[in-house]
């Protein structure tokens, strides 16, 4: 199976960066390929729990339903650190890790990547 | 699979977090062990990234000199094309270590990796 | 060379880039998929045709163009959707470049 790599680094609410990563990642994931989404800078915010945007689609809810349908999805804790997000605000089933352990393993694991960001 | 990434630098040294992700980025490829070749390209106002006399210190904000440095201490190259650095900001002293290319070699770079990462 | 798919997520207004699409793309089959607001390089004549003039296909995601309501995408743009978008990713070119 191929590997689809998005790194997203958008916030979700700054544009619809991070819509657009969720629905390419659905549509990759819908046509059998593994997805892996890789949050980097302000694109750790894809995972932080208890986002409500009201009348703006809930991308963490949507990146949770993903979640064990062959999509991974691991942050930067240095960005998340930098932004006050802690460990255990993250999406369940969703990871704060690294770029050494986290983003280089999906790089290697990619056939390949997508760079979300402006 | 992939076995190398190029880090492709388009944006200035400051103001934007960009550049300095993504050289930190290159880094922690290499650092990990699993993606054996990283390398940055820098292109457009992403040049300026390798201009020596740098004072990050001057904004109070983080060193891409010193990034760079550790891509090279890493042994990764870190590319430089020529005519963007002189559209940006004419003939300026670059650091050491970075080698300064054409778009026709930069093109080839590209190439040479599976996946590129745009910062 | 390897085919290059570049990503544009920007609009005609807010995008810079057109001289480092070139140079990347020159000598490669080449292709730009337009998404949020770059699908207005669609309703944008000059800078379509400009756009146009550096890569050799332009595809323009459906659901970001019709959110817009504008009348008529430029001849020989593509609309597709994001299964397509995926196709066109994964297999048909070896390298995606956002730019």
């Amino acid at each position: 199976m191929k590997n689809m790599l998005i790194q997203i680094r958008s916030g979700t609410m700054m544009n619809m960066d991070t819509n657009l990563a969720v629905k390419l990642a659905q549509a990759a994931l819908d046509k059998g390929y593994g997805v892996r989404i890789f949050g980097y800078g302000e694109g750790v915010t894809l995972i932080k729990n208890g986002q409500d945007p009201k009348r703006f689609p809930n991308v963490g809810k949507e990146t949770k339903e993903m979640l064990g349908k062959g999509l991974e999805v691991v942050v930067c804790e240095t960005c998340c650190k930098a932004r006050g997000i802690a460990r255990g605000e993250e999406v369940e089933g969703t990871k704060i890790g690294s770029l050494t352990n986290d983003m280089s393993r999906f790089v290697a694991e990619s056939d390949r990547m997508v760079t979300i960001a402006r | 699979m992939a076995q190398s990434l190029l880090i492709l630098v388009t944006k200035p040294p400051y103001g934007f977090e960009e550049a300095f992700a993504g050289l930190r980025a290159g880094l922690g490829m290499l650092a990990s062990g699993q993606v054996p070749v990283s390398s940055a390209l820098l292109v457009g106002e992403g040049t300026l990234n390798a201009v020596a006399a740098q004072r990050p210190d001057a904004i109070k904000m983080p060193s891409n000199v010193e990034a760079i440095n550790d891509l090279l201490d890493f042994e990764a190259k870190v590319y430089v094309v020529r005519e963007d650095l002189l559209h940006a900001a004419g003939d300026v002293p670059l650091l050491e270590g970075v080698e300064v290319i054409d778009w026709a070699k930069a093109r080839q770079i590209m190439d040479a990796h599976d996946l590129i990462n745009t910062f | 060379m390897k085919s290059k798919l570049f990503i544009l997520l920007k609009s005609p207004h807010e995008f810079t880039g057109i001289g480092m699409l070139r140079s990347m793309a020159e000598g490669a089959s080449s292709a730009v998929i337009l998404f949020e607001d770059a699908v207005l390089f669609a309703a944008n004549e000059k800078k379509g045709k400009e756009l146009r003039s550096v890569v050799k296909d332009v595809y323009v995601i459906k659901d970001d163009w019709e959110a817009r309501g504008l009348p008529q995408v430029m001849s020989d743009f593509k609309v597709i959707d994001y299964p397509d978008a995926v196709d066109l990713i994964m297999e048909r070119y070896e390298q995606t470049i956002t730019v």
